[in-house]
Order: structure tokens, then C-alpha cells, then sequence
């Protein structure tokens, strides 16, 4: 009982301890560089009232999906086929490489030339952001296949077909959950980021807001965003547990 | 090498013409950068019909590969392994069904879809299969356990389930790599009676795995002793115990020296 109470009662705790601080040091700036959280919470209600913040957002992720949905269907075989081929490995691992440590905002001038500031460039954008976390997950997780159990699998006579469809792509599934929960935050991240650039969306309204005269609006909106993301990470792993209730106690990397 | 005669088997003469599992000359190396290790050089071993053989030795002395070929899991760099006359190295399958030493059960699947994954990759309807492996989930007495997950059972239990899955497709060879290694003491010895229990019923040649002395003279019709580097035949000893054996053989004089040979053999096999 004391151990439940700690472990809702201390996060609550931290959490009040920075809302008092944030409103302390909200108050004695003032709102133009930091509004205190009763005043964002106020116009956090108005925001939501008017409408437009969560019309937008929801066009916004809307596109995200398109560019996150695809970084899947390409970082996944790409990662199974790079985990359990060695000549996959060999031709696609330098790339994969060289991209997840490249900067996605440094990509997006580019890609404005190529591609102009349409939906093709955020869904693009977003897919490069996203689809190499999506990749290295997976690809991990395919070399780590337990080698014992495929055994058991060629011990009972299954065909490679039948190894990879009933032990391959089971034994990944908590590989391929984690990657796609790690791409989504990235791909979230690249959505604002490629629409804070051409000013549109959801990302253009942050924008917008930041050069206004009061940080209250511009708060309102990063704080719906976290909300939101947070929201759509635990919908993927709660969507996860209940398609596979072993998973929770798979641990992964074992 | 030493051969203690104490038959129970009424012709092991009569089988040795038609085993119904052979070894011959099984060669395996270990390539570890440029150095070949030998595993096995020319090993041979026949198996009669319904014996219930143990392999018996120290860790490396290459037991659990020489299993693994048997299975054909595992390749081999000579030798043939003969299966009811037919040379089947290199292929699983065909009568063999193999029981792990970490038990190897998938944890995403139940209880019942690990017993019936054997029959399932053979092609068996559902409802068929369903029906075959609640009957060997009923055989380990795991009834009520078909819908458990192995995370949700104990280590016993998972390899009961191991065990389960190896008899569901009905093999006429059950090989078992150091099935209840990893189970304690108490565990290991209900195992070992279950097991005795459901091949004295089931009648199937059994190959056993194991590096514990007591565990082999309690279960083998036949102790294959074997020593490392690479592995082979120390002494084989033929196990006088009556059947059904029951736990109190293990305090009688004749276990107990059996015991003390074995272990002395195994200390020679370990100086060489």
C-alpha cells in the first residue's frame, strides 16, 4: 500500500514542485518571456475553444502518419532483412548509418528545393526522421533472435517459410513495437520541425505564436503537442500489450 | 575400455543386429579462427529398439552435439547417422522429436500452441492438432494450463510442456539434451519418475543427455560413459535395475557402487 502510494504520490510530487517553480519564475519575468501556468491554462481552455489549434494539429499528424506509416513499411523489412542477411548487412548498414546521425532540420532546405513545401516535403521529411530509428530497432533485434529457438524450429522439420512466419516474426515483435514507438516520436518531432520551416500546420502555428509579444499562446501549444505525443506512444504500446500479453514479460535485448 | 555385463535387457545380442538408431564414425570439429578443434572424431554408437540409453559425461566431452546430430540439427564433418535403416544426416525429422535443455518454449505462444507447433509445421488441421496435444498436455499433467502462457509456469512445468511438444508428433526416438539441467533437485526427481512413467507407457528408444551420474543409473537401460577432448566412449554399462524402478534403488548397494565406478571412470576419462 505504501509502495503504491509512493509511486503515485512522488511523480505528483515533482510535478507540483515544477508547476510552483514555473509559476514563481513565470510570475517575476512576466508573461512576454515566460507566462506562468495560470495564465497558459487560461488560455490553454480558449485555444481549445476556438478551435483552431486541434484542427490543425489533427491535419498535421494526419500528414505525420502518412510519412510515419511508410517509414514502417520500409524500416522494418529493411531492418529483418539487414539482421538476417549478411549481404543486406553489408550493402545497407553505411547508409543507415551515415543517416541516423544526420540532422533532419539540416536535410529540410534541401529537400524545399527538391520537393517545394507541400504535403510531399513533410511527408518526406518525416520519413527520414523516423525510418532509420525504425530500421537500427529492428535490425537489432533480428540479429538477436535466439538462434536456440530457430533450432527448435528446424528440429520439428519447418521449412524457412514457416521459421520466419512462426518464430522470426514473433520473436521480433517487441523489437518491431519499440522501433515504431521510437519512430513516432521522431517522426512527431520532424512534423513541427519541416512545418515550423515553411510556416503551415500545426508547426507554423507554433511558429506563428513564437513571435508574438506573449508566450502564453506558444506555451498552450508545445504543452498539446506533449500531451498528444505521450498519448499516442502509450496508445501504441497499450495497442501492443493487448495484441500480445507475453510481451510484458519479454524483456527486450534478452 | 571397459564393459560392465550386468544384463537385464533378455537379448541386447539380438538388437545389436538391427539397431534402430546408429552413429557411424561421427567426426565434428569447431573452427575457432584457423584451429579445428575436434568435437568427435570417428565416433560410433548403435541404439537398440525401446532403450533407453544415457549419455553420460563432463561438459565438452561433446554429448549434447553428438544429440543435436543425431536431431540433425546440427551438421557433422564425417559420419553417418542411421535411423531405421535409412541414412538420415543432415535431415530432422523422420521419427525424432527433441527436447531442450532450456526447455526453448515460445513465449509468445500458450501452452497448447507450443505442444501442437510440431504438428502444425507437419500440416495438421487445427482441430486435429488441438485434440492430439490437449491429449499430451493431459500426458504431463498440465491439464487447466492449455491457455498459460511458459511465463506464467514454473521451470518444471516448462519442460513438462518440452516434453509434451517432443511426444506430440509421435516419435519412435525421443532425444533429450539435459532436459531437467536447469530444474532443482526436488523438481528434477518428479520429472525423472514422470518421464519413466510415461515411457514405460509410451514405449519409445529414448537417447538422454545428462552430466549427472545418479540421474543416468535411475533412468538408462544403458550408460554410455564419455570423456572430452575429443569425446568418446569411456565404458558403457549395462543397468541391472528391475523395472518399474522406484526411488529407493538409489540407496542400495548396487547403486551405489555402480555410482562409485562411474564416477572413478569419469575421473580417468578427465586425466587423459
Amino acid at each position: 500500500m505504501t509502495a503504491r502510494l509512493q509511486r503515485l504520490a512522488l511523480p505528483c510530487l515533482g510535478f507540483a514542485a515544477l508547476l510552483l517553480i514555473w509559476e514563481v519564475a513565470g510570475r517575476s519575468l512576466g508573461p512576454a518571456l515566460l507566462a506562468p501556468p495560470s495564465i497558459v491554462a487560461i488560455q490553454f481552455v480558449e485555444l481549445l475553444r476556438q478551435g483552431e489549434m486541434l484542427r490543425e494539429l489533427s491535419a498535421s499528424l494526419r500528414q505525420m502518419a502518412i510519412g510515419f506509416i511508410a517509414a514502417c513499411l520500409v524500416g522494418m523489412p529493411l531492418g529483418v532483412a539487414m539482421g538476417r542477411s549478411q549481404v543486406a548487412d553489408a550493402i545497407f548498414r553505411p547508409w543507415v548509418s551515415m543517416f541516423v546521425v544526420t540532422s533532419t532540420a539540416a536535410l529540410i532546405p534541401l529537400f524545399i528545393l527538391f520537393l517545394g513545401t507541400g504535403l510531399m516535403l513533410r511527408v518526406t521529411i518525416v520519413f527520414l526522421a523516423s525510418v532509420w530509428y525504425i530500421t537500427l530497432t529492428t535490425y537489432n533485434g533480428a540479429r538477436g533472435i535466439s538462434p536456440q529457438q530457430v533450432a527448435v524450429a528446424r528440429s520439428f522439420s519447418a521449412s524457412r517459410l514457416q521459421i520466419f512466419w512462426k518464430v522470426i516474426l514473433p520473436a521480433l515483435y517487441p523489437y518491431l513495437l519499440t522501433g515504431a514507438r521510437i519512430g513516432l516520436v521522431h517522426a512527431i518531432r520532424a512534423m513541427v520541425l519541416a512545418e515550423m520551416f515553411v510556416i503551415i500546420g500545426y508547426g507554423g502555428l507554433v511558429h506563428r505564436s513564437g513571435l508574438s509579444l506573449d508566450t502564453a499562446p506558444l506555451l498552450s501549444l508545445l504543452i498539446t503537442l506533449m500531451i498528444v505525443s505521450l498519448a499516442l506512444n502509450w496508445l501504441l504500446g497499450a495497442a501492443g500489450r493487448r495484441l500480445a500479453p507475453w510481451y510484458e514479460q519479454q524483456r527486450v535485448g534478452a | 575400455m571397459t564393459v560392465v555385463k550386468l544384463d537385464r535387457r533378455p537379448a541386447p545380442g539380438a538388437a545389436q543386429v538391427v539397431p534402430k538408431l546408429e552413429a557411424r564414425g561421427i567426426t565434428k570439429f569447431y573452427r575457432r579462427d584457423d584451429e579445428k578443434l575436434p568435437v568427435l572424431e570417428n565416433f560410433s554408437l548403435s541404439v537398440a529398439d525401446l532403450e533407453f540409453l544415457v549419455l553420460l559425461g563432463p561438459s565438452g566431452c561433446g554429448k549434447s552435439t553428438l544429440l543435436r546430430i543425431i536431431d540433425g540439427i546440427e551438421p557433422c564433418d564425417a559420419g553417418h547417422i542411421i535411423l531405421d535403416g535409412k541414412d538420415v544426416t543432415g535431415t530432422t525429422g523422420a521419427g525424432r522429436g527433441m527436447v531442450f535443455q532450456g526447455f526453448e518454449l515460445f513465449p509468445w505462444r500458450t501452452v497448447l500452441g507450443n505442444v501442437a507447433f510440431g504438428l502444425e509445421v507437419a500440416g495438421v488441421g487445427a482441430k486435429e492438432r488441438t485434440g492430439i496435444a490437449r491429449d499430451y498436455i493431459d500426458l504431463v499433467g498440465l491439464s487447466g494450463f492449455e491457455n498459460s502462457y511458459p511465463h506464467e509456469l514454473s521451470g518444471g512445468m516448462q519442460q513438462r510442456v518440452g516434453i509434451a511438444r517432443a511426444l506430440a508428433i509421435d516419435p519412435t526416438v525421443l532425444l533429450m539434451d539435459e532436459p531437467y539441467g536447469a530444474l532443482d533437485v526436488q523438481t528434477r526427481e518428479l520429472l525423472q519418475d514422470e518421464l519413466l512413467n510415461i515411457w514405460e507407457r509410451q514405449r519409445k528408444t529414448v537417447v538422454f543427455v545428462t552430466h549427472s551420474i545418479e540421474e543416468a543409473l535411475y533412468l538408462a537401460d544403458r550408460i554410455v560413459v564419455m570423456s572430452p577432448r575429443p569425446g568418446r566412449i569411456e565404458q558403457i554399462i549395462h543397468v541391472p535395475f528391475a523395472r518399474p524402478r522406484r526411488d529407493e534403488i538409489k540407496s542400495t548397494r548396487e547403486f551405489l557402487d555402480l555410482r562409485r565406478d562411474i564416477w572413478q571412470s569419469l575421473k580417468r576419462g578427465a586425466h587423459v
